[in-house]
C-alpha cells in the first residue's frame, strides 16, 4: 500500500473543548455586557451566573471580578455596585472555523434545510462558500434508522413545515387537514406547541393542543408527514393558555421492573438501549443480577413492551401486573404457534 | 476539599466518570476501581455542578450511589455539553479574551506592541507582548482574529460577521440551530451558538434521544478529520468486556449510527487482515492521524458495495451471506401496522404475502445473528423461522423456549416478587 509523507492538516487543530466555548467565559461575558449598560450589585451577579454556569461558579467568579484577579474589568462605583472598565457594550466573539464548518456541514442536510426558502439557503450557500464542511453527510449510516421517514425534500412537506414553523414562533393557531388512521380526513384547529423529531423514526410530530370554539381542548398529536394541507388561522388565542407546559404526557404510570441476569453481555445492552428512559438501577449481589425500573410515558407502552422482549431471557420482566400480562400472553401464543395445531 | 475546582485541564477523565453515572448509575464509591476515593470525591462533586437537578444519589448497603437521571422526552437541550463547556483556563486567558474583544471592536485593527500598550494604559494590566502575541495566533487559528501584514509587522482585528449573522437570515437560522444542537452530529457545536446569541431552544422536543454519546465527540472530530483527508488512524481500544486496551492502526471509512440505542462506531479497514470492523467509539481512545491512503476511495467502495448485506455492524466470519426467513401470523384487518413494521424496519429485506393473514419476511446479510433481537420483538407472531445459519436458528428457538419457561407456564402466574425486592 503506496503511504505519502503526512502534510499539515486544515482542522487537526479544531477542538470543541475550548474555553471560549466555556460556560465561564459566558457568565463574564453576560455580566460585562449588563454593566456596561448599568452597574450591577453582587446579587445582579450571582443571578447572571447562576443562568449561564455551573452550580459552584459564582462563588468562585464573583471574588475574581470584584476583587482578585480579573477586577481589571470591572470598577466599583457606589458601596455595593460594579459598572464595566471596558467601552464596548457587546463580547460576542466572531464565528469560529469550527462553528462555521459545522454551519456548513448542515447545508447539505435536508432537515435543516426545512427552515430555509430557497433563496436563502443560497445566500447561506454564498456566505459558507470559503468554509469546509465540517463533516460529510455520506461519512455517517444509519443502519436501523426506519425506511418510511418523513419526505423532507418534497415541496408540500417544506411549505407545511414552514408554516407550522411560522404559527409556533408567532404563537398562532393553526388549521390544518390531517389523514388520520384509516385513511379519515379531518380538518383541525390546533395551538401548535413543540414539534417533536425521532431520530428512530425519522419522523417529526407536532404537539399541539387542539382548539373548538376558541377553547382549547385536548393535548394532540400530529405527525408532520399526515398533514395535507394547513395555514394560520386567526382565531384568538385563549386567554392565558400556556405554550410552554401542556401535559403531552399523561402522568407517569408505575415503572417497568425488570431483573437483569449477568450474562450476553446483557447489562450494558440494556443500559445503552434503555439510556432514553429515566431509569434506577441496583445490583444484587446475591442473585448477581440488577435490578432496574424504567419509566415512560404510557403512550410508548407497546414500543417498550416489544423492545424488551428483544432481550429474551436474559432478562426478566416483574411487573407492572398489566405490563407483565401483556408479555405473558404474547409468549404463550408464540409457544402456541410453534407446537400446537391451531388454527391460523 | 479546599483546592476544588469546578473546570478541568482534560476531558477524558468526565468523560468516563459521566458516562459511568449516566448510564450505570448504580455503582459506589469504592467500585471506579483504579481511580483514589479523593479522585471519585472531586469528579462526583463536579458532575453535580454540571448537572445539579439531574442528579440523583441512593444509599445502599454499600454505600452512597450516584446516578443521573433524565427522560430524554423532557429535556430541550443536552445537559451533558456542561461537561464540553468546563475548560480551565488561567487569569490571563480570561483577561486577554476581553480585552482583545473590547479593543479590537468596532473595526480596529492593532499590532501586538499596540494592543500591549493599550492594555497597559486603559486597562492598568501589564502583559508580556510575546503572551499577546501567541494569544493572537491562537485566536487567528480559531478564526476569530484575521492578521494582515502591515509593514514589517502583523496588524489584527477581529473576523468579519457572516450575512448569515444579521437579519433576514439570522431568525430561521437560529430556528435551525435550535433543531440541529441536538438532532445533528457534534450539536454540541450549536449549543455554543446558541450560547453566542443568548438563545435557547423553545420549539422542539426529543423521542429517542441518547444524550450521552455527546461525550464521544472529541473522538469523533479527530476521526473526521482522518477520513476527509484519507488518512490512516492509530487509536486506543479499550474492551469493556475484557477491560484490556490496544492500541490499533487503521483506515477510518465511515461512521455506523445506531438510532435505537444512539450507538455510534467506527467502520475501520484493517489492511494486514484485509477486514472491514466496526468498534464503539465509547471505546475508542487517543485517536491519531497517520499518513495519507492513496487507495482511500478505492476502499470506501468496497465498504459502500458491502453495506446491502450487514444487518448492524458486523461483517460476519468469513462464510458466505446468511438468509433468514420468518412466517408471521397477522391479523390483516386488524393488525396492518404489524405489516407495515416488516417493510420499515426490515432494512431491505423482501416482504410477500404468503396467503391471508400469513407473511413471509426474508432477508440475506452477513451476519443474521444480529437479527435476532428484532425477530424476538414479533413473539406471539412467529409461524416458522428458517435460516441458512442453524446455530442462529437454534439460539433463536431456545431463546422463546426459555422465554416460555419464564412467562407461559399457568403454574408461574405468581412468580412476581415482593415489592420489598422491587425498586
Amino acid at each position: 500500500m503506496a503511504l505519502k509523507n503526512r502534510p499539515d492538516t486544515a482542522f487537526e487543530n479544531l477542538s470543541l473543548f475550548e474555553e471560549i466555548y466555556g460556560s465561564y467565559f459566558q457568565a463574564v461575558r453576560s455580566i460585562l455586557e449588563q454593566a456596561s449598560a448599568a452597574p450591577l450589585t453582587i446579587q445582579d451577579m450571582y443571578r447572571l451566573i447562576r443562568s449561564c454556569a455551573f452550580e459552584e461558579s459564582a462563588a468562585s467568579i464573583v471574588p475574581k471580578l470584584t476583587e482578585g484577579p480579573w477586577s481589571s474589568l470591572l470598577e466599583k462605583t457606589g458601596d455595593k455596585t460594579w459598572k464595566s472598565r471596558l467601552k464596548a457594550s457587546s463580547f460576542k466573539t466572531p464565528l469560529t472555523t469550527l462553528q462555521k464548518a459545522w454551519l456548513k456541514a448542515l447545508l447539505s442536510d435536508s432537515r435543516f434545510r426545512l427552515f430555509f426558502t430557497e433563496e436563502q439557503l443560497e445566500q447561506l450557500s454564498a456566505d459558507l462558500s470559503d468554509t469546509p464542511a465540517l463533516y460529510d453527510l455520506s461519512d455517517f449510516h444509519y443502519f436501523d434508522q426506519y425506511a418510511d421517514g418523513d419526505p423532507y425534500e418534497t415541496l408540500e412537506y417544506r411549505e407545511i413545515f414552514r408554516t407550522v414553523l411560522k404559527a409556533m414562533t408567532e404563537k398562532r393557531p393553526l388549521f390544518a387537514a390531517y389523514e388520520g388512521g384509516k385513511g379519515r380526513h379531518l380538518t383541525l384547529e390546533v395551538l401548535p406547541c413543540r414539534l417533536q423529531y425521532s431520530p428512530k423514526d425519522d419522523k417529526f410530530r407536532l404537539l399541539c393542543v387542539s382548539l373548538r370554539h376558541g377553547r382549547p381542548k385536548a393535548p394532540t398529536i400530529l405527525n408532520l408527514g399526515r398533514i395535507a394541507a394547513c395555514h394560520l388561522s386567526r382565531s384568538p388565542v385563549p386567554e392565558r393558555f400556556d405554550w410552554s407546559y401542556p401535559d403531552f404526557s399523561a402522568s407517569k404510570c408505575d415503572p417497568v421492573r425488570i431483573r437483569i441476569q449477568n450474562e450476553r453481555n446483557a447489562l450494558e445492552r440494556c443500559m445503552l438501549h434503555f439510556a432514553n428512559y429515566e431509569k434506577q438501577t441496583v445490583y444484587e449481589p446475591d442473585t448477581d443480577t440488577w435490578l432496574c425500573s424504567l419509566y415512560y410515558d404510557p403512550a410508548d407502552e407497546t414500543e417498550l413492551l416489544i423492545e424488551l422482549l428483544s432481550f429474551g431471557p436474559v432478562i426478566r420482566i416483574l411487573g407492572p401486573e398489566d405490563f407483565l400480562r401483556q408479555v405473558r400472553e404474547r409468549v404463550r401464543r408464540q409457544h402456541e404457534l410453534f407446537y400446537s395445531d391451531i388454527t391460523v | 476539599m479546599s483546592g476544588f475546582q469546578e473546570l478541568i485541564k482534560n476531558f477524558d477523565r468526565v468523560r468516563d466518570y459521566m458516562r459511568q453515572f449516566f448510564l450505570y448509575g448504580f455503582k459506589v464509591r469504592g467500585e471506579f476501581g483504579e481511580k483514589s476515593g479523593r479522585t471519585y470525591d472531586n469528579e462526583r462533586r463536579r458532575i453535580e455542578n454540571y448537572l445539579s437537578g439531574y442528579i440523583c444519589s441512593d444509599y445502599t448497603s454499600k454505600g452512597k450511589q450516584v446516578s443521573i437521571r433524565m427522560d430524554s422526552k423532557q429535556i430541550r437541550s443536552n445537559p451533558l455539553y456542561a461537561a464540553w463547556k468546563s475548560k480551565s483556563f488561567t487569569d490571563r486567558d480570561l483577561l486577554l479574551h476581553f480585552f482583545l474583544l473590547d479593543l479590537l471592536s468596532e473595526g480596529n485593527a492593532m499590532t501586538v506592541p499596540e494592543i500591549c500598550d493599550a492594555i497597559s494604559l486603559q486597562y492598568g494590566e501589564e502583559l508580556d507582548a510575546q503572551i499577546i502575541r501567541l494569544k493572537c495566533r491562537e485566536y487567528e487559528k480559531l478564526g476569530i482574529l484575521v492578521a494582515e501584514k502591515s509593514g514589517k509587522s502583523f496588524v489584527y482585528h477581529l473576523a468579519e460577521p457572516l450575512a448569515l449573522e444579521k437579519p433576514p437570515l439570522l431568525d430561521p437560522l437560529l430556528n435551525a440551530v435550535k433543531f440541529c444542537s441536538e438532532a445533528a452530529p457534534f450539536g454540541v457545536i450549536g449549543s455554543t451558538l446558541l450560547d453566542r446569541e443568548s438563545a435557547s431552544n423553545d420549539l422542539f422536543c426529543w423521542k429517542h434521544y441518547f444524550m450521552v454519546h455527546t461525550l464521544e465527540d472529541g473522538v469523533l472530530l479527530t476521526i473526521l478529520t482522518a477520513m476527509r483527508e484519507h488518512r490512516f488512524l492509530s487509536f486506543e481500544n479499550h474492551s469493556s468486556r475484557s477491560g484490556k486496551s490496544v492500541t490499533l492502526e487503521g483506515l477510518p471509512l465511515r461512521i455506523f449510527v445506531s438510532t435505537q440505542t444512539g450507538r455510534r462506531y467506527l467502520c475501520v479497514y484493517f489492511v494486514p487482515k484485509h477486514r472491514f470492523n466496526c468498534l464503539r467509539l465509547d471505546c475508542i481512545f487517543q485517536p491519531k492521524l497517520l499518513d495519507v491512503c492513496a487507495e482511500y476511495d478505492f476502499f470506501r467502495k468496497k465498504l459502500d458495495r458491502n453495506l446491502s448485506h450487514c444487518w448492524g455492524v458486523s461483517f460476519g466470519g468469513r462464510s458466505r451471506l446468511e438468509t433468514l426467513s420468518m412466517k408471521l401470523y397477522i391479523d390483516e384487518t386488524k393488525e396492518s401496522h404489524i405489516i407495515s413494521r416488516l417493510r420499515r424496519e426490515g432494512r431491505g429485506g423482501e416482504v410477500e404475502r404468503v396467503r391471508e393473514n400469513i407473511w413471509l419476511y426474508t432477508g440475506t446479510f452477513f451476519d443474521t445473528n444480529e437479527m435476532l433481537p428484532w425477530i424476538k420483538s414479533f413473539t406471539g407472531r412467529i409461524l416458522d423461522l428458517q435460516c441458512t445459519n442453524q446455530a442462529v436458528l437454534d439460539k433463536a428457538t431456545a431463546d422463546l423456549e426459555t422465554m416460555y419457561q419464564m412467562y407461559g407456564k399457568e403454574e408461574d402466574d405468581g412468580f412476581e416478587e415482593p415489592a420489598g425486592h422491587s425498586l
